[in-house]
């Protein structure tokens, strides 16, 4: 992503507005050429486009505002935007346009002309229109708003030099609605005690009950004002939004020459994907889908990370430094980037999938069918989809949490992600149960996840009883399917897992970088370092759980890096074993290099699985040999068990947990992590007590 | 930036214990006027009001759902909850809980 300075005064700067789904990121995309800067809105996750490009000479910012249907606010998003518009006096308002749906776009461009900002339209998706059989005449919107409006078909990038030249002649519009009697002259007497440039959209908004907080006079004017017009039985919210609607109603008939036809592709689309019967096991392919996209796609890459690491984590042992300094820079450093790394291609595939189905229209259709299901525990249909890749990787599903819009309802599904038993997890369990339960283990396992499916959803429930419901309510729009375009959804997606990786990789490093000075400080033995310190203190902790060996308490200090890590610290503590061997210079590049290769043949051949029959089998263990031997004498089996169960629920990892930070705070973040632990120490100590 | 946009809005909504529904079910005529729920598969209609906490009803309307607006039913979703409707071409998902609370006549 090209950085690009600050604008200067002298720039012009254009906001982008427009109801959700008309096109309004693509079209964004297709005006900035090549330099995109994709961040998030400060102090909150919601994405912020911003672009810069030449206009005549000049350089003109356009700063991309999340999409809403009305400036009346229902959602933090349009809460935003509306913020946005009210605090800037922007050179030229971009008004994004459903071009087969004027009636409802324009009731937000009548409320954008009452802000009194120059506005261009430009009128999108005007391919569909067409295809839908409406005829529309351009000049006459033109001339019932007093704008520019500018024809454009954003995924073709057609139209996108007219919109920008518009621009430059884009002014307030003269479009005055007359709202009844009553109101008119309640907004004659406020408005003039209103200091603010959009003062007309002000008053009304006042008098419509919006939260718009004003000066003295005018805010004891606006109480008097509203208990008048009750008293004359006028309702001012229903009377101004009738007004509106009834204007875009009439506009958009008169620049209509036709009816629009259905969406095909949606109609024939939708049998399908919504029939009644077919619809559940049609999502359910789907999901599966968009679950092997995720992780078989990354799953070579993520290897082939780890087999970079270890070549220069080789190297550097190679190297002629103090045994501690290498080992501090091949374990510590090389292997803390390496953890950050290792997350970058799961997210990046996870959010290609998400960026694909959301501007699609499947996400929508999605929660649609799911919803019923989710009503029960009080959650929004698009809950599902983190909900379920939480099983793959807990950390892109908290990522996934952003398509949800109410705060309360992310939360509470992001505290209730961590308890899904991810595939990290899995390593531990398939070692222990072919140790202790060879005959049941996959009963075990089975029996794992749903205890973890069951805390996260009764987690869930709780938190909802907790808050009230989203008053906005789950009405939302179906949009009609379309194909996105590869240059936004792979654009989206990269700027998605960059900005994880800077939020997070911080984080991780200290962790990992800590946990090393744990394992190899005073220098010697393991059974002498802090680390087999800080073990045997906690297992006087676990002793209730019957996990009285310090080796096995030690290894859940390193899982909190990341569970995969249990099982290397229990290798090294019980057998000493180094698993760094040097590779020369030439082998290891040649190393890198052939890894490369089968990592992009992986991922081709994982394009004819993705539609294969899952397999139900568990996969071999794969830990150091010996240790096996070495772990059946160390802790019993009702220990072993309650050993898992704590693994299953303790805090996952450091990257979930940032990702919870970094969506949710540092409060939350540490309350989920102390959550965690409470209850996976409780359920544990349940779990020691079983008879085995 | 002439505007302090902190000092201008508030998030808590004074002035908005209004309830729409009842003045909405008030002026309900039981001859003509049905719920939104009552539709018939494909069966079109007029809204006439739109009921049910402030927030909601606001965002219902929003989305195109607003007092005078042609409405389709279009379908149930598979496990029987939320509805799906045609309002002038776009297609809207709402629970029955929400679609009890607009009225339609025709
Ligand atoms: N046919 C057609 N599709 C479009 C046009 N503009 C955008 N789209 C598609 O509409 C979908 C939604 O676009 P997006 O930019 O994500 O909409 P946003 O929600 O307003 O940001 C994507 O699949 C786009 O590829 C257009 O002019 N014509």
């Amino acid at each position: 992503m090209a950085c690009l300075a600050e604008p200067a005064v002298a720039d012009l700067r254009f906001v982008a507005v427009g109801n959700p789904n008309t096109g309004k990121t693509t079209l964004v995309n297709a005006l900035s050429g090549s330099s995109l800067r994709i961040g998030n809105w400060p102090g909150t996750t919601v994405e912020k486009v911003e672009t810069c490009f030449p206009v005549e000479g000049r350089r003109a910012c356009l700063v991309d505002l999340p999409g809403s249907y009305s400036l009346a606010a229902s959602t933090a998003e349009e809460r935003l935007t509306r913020d946005e518009l009210l605090a800037g006096r922007p050179d030229a308002v971009f008004d994004v346009v459903d071009a087969s749906n004027l009636e409802r776009n324009l009731y937000l461009t009548l409320e954008l002309a009452e802000l009194g900002h120059p506005v261009v339209v430009a009128l999108n998706l005007l391919d569909e229109a067409r295809a839908r059989g409406l005829e529309l005449r351009p000049e006459i919107l033109e001339e019932r708003l007093g704008v520019p409006v500018v024809a454009t078909v954003a995924v073709r990038e057609q139209g996108m030099e007219g919109l920008v030249k518009a621009a430059l002649r884009a002014r307030p519009p003269t479009v005055r609605l007359d709202y009844p009697e009553g109101i008119e002259s309640a907004v004659a007497r406020l408005e003039p005690l209103i200091q603010h440039p959009s003062h007309r959209w002000m008053a009304l908004a006042a008098l419509a009950g919006e939260p718009i907080a004003l000066e003295e006079p005018a805010a004891r004017l606006v109480e008097t004002l509203k208990v008048e017009l009750a008293a004359r039985g006028i309702d001012p919210f229903l009377q101004i939004a009738g007004t509106r609607y009834q204007a875009a109603r009439e506009i958009a008939q008169s620049v209509q020459a036709s009816r629009p036809g259905a969406h095909r592709l949606t109609e024939a689309l939708d049998r399908w994907f919504l029939h009644p019967w077919l619809g559940i096991p049609l999502f359910l392919m789907g999901m599966l889908l968009v679950f092997r996209f995720t992780f078989e796609f990354s799953d070579p890459w993520v290897h082939w990370l780890g087999r970079v690491q270890e070549v220069l984590g080789g190297w550097i042992a190679a190297l002629p430094l103090p045994g501690l300094v290498a080992s501090f820079l091949a374990d510590g450093l090389v292997g803390g980037i390496g953890t950050v790394l290792a997350f970058t291609p799961v997210l990046f595939f996870l959010f290609l999938a998400l960026s694909f189905l959301e501007a699609s229209g499947f996400l929508a259709r999605s929660a649609f069918l799911v919803d019923r299901l989710m009503k029960a525990m009080g959650l929004p249909g698009r809950a599902f989809i983190p909900m379920i890749l939480g099983f793959g990787c807990n950390v892109p599903a908290i990522s996934a949490t952003r398509t949800m819009e109410s705060f309360s309802d992310r939360l509470r599904v992001a505290l209730a992600v961590p308890f899904a038993a991810c595939s990290a997890r899995l390593a531990v369990f398939t070692l222990f149960t072919s140790i202790f339960f060879p005959r049941q283990a996959a009963l075990v396992v089975f029996g794992l996840y749903l205890l973890g499916l069951l805390v996260g959803m009764l987690t869930a429930l709780a938190l909802g009883r907790l808050t009230p419901p989203s008053e906005a309510g789950s009405a939302m729009e179906l949009p009609p399917y379309r194909i996105p375009t590869w240059k936004v959804v792979w654009r989206q997606a990269s700027a998605r897992t960059w900005i994880f990786i800077e939020g997070v990789g911080g984080a991780i490093l200290v962790s990992v970088a800590a946990v090393w000075v744990l394992l190899n400080l005073p220098p010697g033995e393991i059974s002498q370092s802090l680390y087999a310190r800080v073990a045997t203190g906690l297992t006087w902790a676990l002793g209730p759980l019957e996990i009285h060996d310090w080796r096995l308490a030690g290894a859940l200090v390193p899982g909190f890096v990341a569970k995969e890590v249990v099982i290397g610290t229990l290798g090294v503590s019980y057998l000493q074993s180094d698993p760094v061997a040097p590779l020369g210079l030439l082998e290891g590049m040649r190393g890198i290099a052939t890894g490369l290769g089968e990592a992009l043949w992986a991922t081709l051949l994982a394009f004819p699985s993705l539609l294969g029959v899952p397999g139900l089998h568990l996969p071999p263990p794969e830990a150091p040999e010996g240790l096996a031997a070495a772990l059946s004498t160390s802790i019993s089996r009702s220990g072993a068990l309650a050993y898992l169960v704590f693994v299953l629920l303790y805090t996952p990892c450091v990257g979930t947990l940032m990702a919870l930070r970094l969506e949710f705070g540092r409060r939350w973040a540490t309350l989920s992590a102390l959550y965690q632990l409470v209850v996976a120490y409780a359920l544990a100590f349940l779990a020691a007590r079983i008879p085995l | 930036m002439i505007w302090d946009k902190e000092a201008f809005i508030s998030e808590s909504y004074p002035g908005l214990d209004r309830a729409p529904e009842e003045s909405a079910l008030r002026e309900r005529d039981p001859e003509t006027m049905r719920c939104l729920t009552e539709l018939a598969m494909n069966e079109e209609a007029l809204v006439h009001a739109v009921g049910g906490p402030h927030l909601r009803a606001r965002r219902i309307m929003a989305l195109g759902l607003s007092p005078g607006a042609r409405v389709r039913m279009v379908r149930r979703a598979p496990l029987g909850d939320p509805l799906e409707f045609d309002v002038s071409g776009c297609l809207l998902m709402l629970r029955c809980e929400e679609a009890a609370g607009i009225v339609v006549e025709g």
